[in-house]
């Protein structure tokens, strides 16, 4: 359950800094309307996941918590590359 | 000034990161199966299946003993490895120079469970370790491109500095072959790197000692390995329940690893598993009437740094879903490192198309990318239809995998100098796909006539893993035709 909580925050926040992009925000055709939101879960949510994964000892917190930075970061740009290739075919048929 | 600096480290990258990264590959893919190299030797046990799960007995231990005892006086050099959670049956080891091999006991009676010998998952421990190429040269090349990997991680920071961070999740798959495939290589690169840092470091250090003798403590030669010494003294030794209560005493119940048995004493070692430290601590008992010597613990200082390095390593104290975190970050680690060697055969294609180097680039790249994942299931597929009862079956199985890995390279390289590469990842990922959709099928088969028993076990994860090894790859043919 801890890996699982850090693993969605990562994968959040790091969403939250895919879209800060300039590059991904052209990709999926889309502006930035929250841009103070979206700043402050990509610095929050990371130290949420550490904060979970403190709850287990040292050093499984700490490669929880590096692992999940991992995984969540593959999982948010997996996410975003779909929702590009989706924003691209409308763009494409057009 | 910037610009020559990035153009240097690119160089650096490109031909540090292919001769290196031909050999990472492998030894990335062969710790990520050795992860489970447990798991994996009782998959290729299906004997054991029928075994119920039971706690080791003082019978058990006693008979056990006298088995050892039996093997010693013909001057055979063994050792006992305990039950646990990972693998719950004794073992009597000993190293063919390869791999620890030896019968499997019941822990409750300790009579032979008659199981058929394989390497199992420890041939993957090895190709990992020393590339099947013994402690000196093996180990020698693995350390050789751990420090390229370390070279290559750098230099790809530098190149890339600017853009690490905005393009942290940036993977564009519409994008031009090259550029997507470099997206990848970037994006899994940067994610993993905590990872791949921690791992390719400590792997380096603990090795460290082989490449550079004269900084060795001890740990890095074969000296302390259970099973090398020999037996010079084959005298009867005291039963060995009390001192295993005595050891577990000092060490806590079920964390004794193995006991070695030495002329002047029989040694009880504190189990992997029992922390996150890797130590060789002892107890010592007299094999002549079983009175504790003593409690022999690694000193404090490098070689409890050393110890946290190889925890870190190995991870033999971490819970199961560790390990599949370990998995799972080796495997991505392979296939960004497979994606940077395609990217390589990519650029080069350009400049150095129809030549016989770039030919041989490409077939090693399939050869390491492709043909080693169809060579391990091969190894998996040998398991079960080499007769149980075979002599040196085990030698044969291993005969199996790199007869078929050198296949996929002779496939390799017929189809590239025929211009054909393209036609020769289709043909080995369709390989992949048969033997991996397969080996469930083949596991309930060869297992129906003693003891298939659907569960959640090691029978199901290991089929699972080949049944999605299977499924990518035939997603991965499929997307070759695509993208023709």
């Amino acid at each position: 359950m801890i890996a699982f909580i850090a693993l969605l925050c990562w994968m959040f926040a790091l969403l939250c800094h895919g879209l800060l992009q300039p590059k991904i925000q052209r990709l999926l055709g889309v502006g930035c309307k929250h841009r103070a939101l979206l700043q402050g879960l990509r610095l929050v949510l990371p130290l949420a996941a550490l904060a979970v994964c403190m709850r287990q000892p040292m050093p499984l917190a700490l490669l929880l918590w590096l692992g999940m930075f991992s995984l969540g970061g593959l999982m948010a740009g997996g996410m975003l590359s779909v929702a590009s290739v989706r924003a691209r075919k409308p763009r494409a048929e057009a | 000034m910037r610009d020559i600096l990035r153009n240097r480290m690119g160089w650096l990258h490109t031909w540090v990161g292919f001769v290196s990264g031909l050999v990472l590959v492998v030894v990335f893919t062969g710790g990520t199966l050795a992860m489970f190299d447990t798991e994996i030797t009782r998959w290729m046990q299906p004997e054991l299946a029928m075994l119920p799960q039971a706690p080791l007995t003082a019978e058990g231990l006693n008979h056990a003993g006298e088995q050892v005892q039996a093997l010693r006086e013909k001057e055979q050099t063994v050792f006992l490895a305990l039950p646990s959670v990972r693998d719950p049956v004794l073992r009597i080891l000993h190293y063919d120079g390869h791999a620890f091999v030896g019968p499997a006991l019941d822990p409750r009676d300790g009579t032979d469970l008659n199981v058929r010998q394989t390497q199992g998952g420890q041939l993957f421990f090895d190709l990992h370790q020393s590339l099947y190429r013994g402690p000196v040269w093996g180990n020698m090349v693995t350390e050789v491109v751990g420090i390229g990997l370390l070279v290559a991680v750098l230099s790809g920071l530098i190149i890339h500095f600017r853009n690490l961070v905005p393009d942290l999740v940036l993977f564009r798959p519409f994008a031009a072959p090259g550029r997507a495939w470099l997206d990848a290589h970037l994006m899994a690169g940067v994610l993993m790197l905590p990872f791949i840092v921690m791992i390719t470091y400590t792997g380096v250090v603990i090795h460290g000692p082989r490449l550079f003798p004269m900084i060795s403590n001890g740990h890095g030669g074969k000296a302390g390995r259970p099973g090398h010494d020999r037996a010079h003294d084959a005298a009867p030794f005291a039963p060995l329940a009390p001192m295993w209560k005595q050891a577990e005493a000092v060490f806590g119940e079920g964390n004794i690893g193995f006991i070695r048995f030495e002329p002047r004493a029989v040694s009880f070692y504190r189990s992997d598993a029992a922390d996150f430290v890797m130590t060789r601590d002892r107890v010592d008992f007299s094999p002549r009437d079983g009175q504790q010597i003593g409690v022999k613990r690694d000193e404090r200082g490098d070689q409890s740094l050393g110890g946290i390095i190889r925890g870190l390593h190995y991870v033999r104290w971490g819970t199961l879903g560790l390990r599949w975190l370990y998995f799972i970050c080796g495997a991505i680690g392979s296939a960004m490192m497979s994606a940077g060697l395609v990217l390589f055969v990519i650029k080069y294609r350009r400049t150095h198309g129809g030549t016989v180097r770039l030919a041989l680039a490409e077939a090693l790249t399939l050869a390491v990318t492709l043909g080693l994942p169809l060579a391990s299931l091969g190894f998996l597929w040998s398991n079960r239809l080499i007769d149980p009862s075979l002599a040196h079956r085990e030698l044969l199985e291993a005969k199996v995998f790199f007869l078929l890995w050198l296949c996929a390279l002779l496939h390799g390289v017929l189809r590239s100098c025929t211009g054909l590469v393209r036609t020769a990842w289709r043909e080995q990922a369709w390989g992949i796909a048969a033997l991996g959709c397969g080996l469930p099928l083949l596991d309930v088969v060869s297992r129906r006539a003693t003891a298939f028993t659907p569960g959640l076990d090691v029978y199901l994860a290991v089929d699972a893993c080949a049944f999605g090894i299977g499924i990518l790859a035939l997603w991965g043919q499929s997307m070759i035709v695509h993208d023709r």
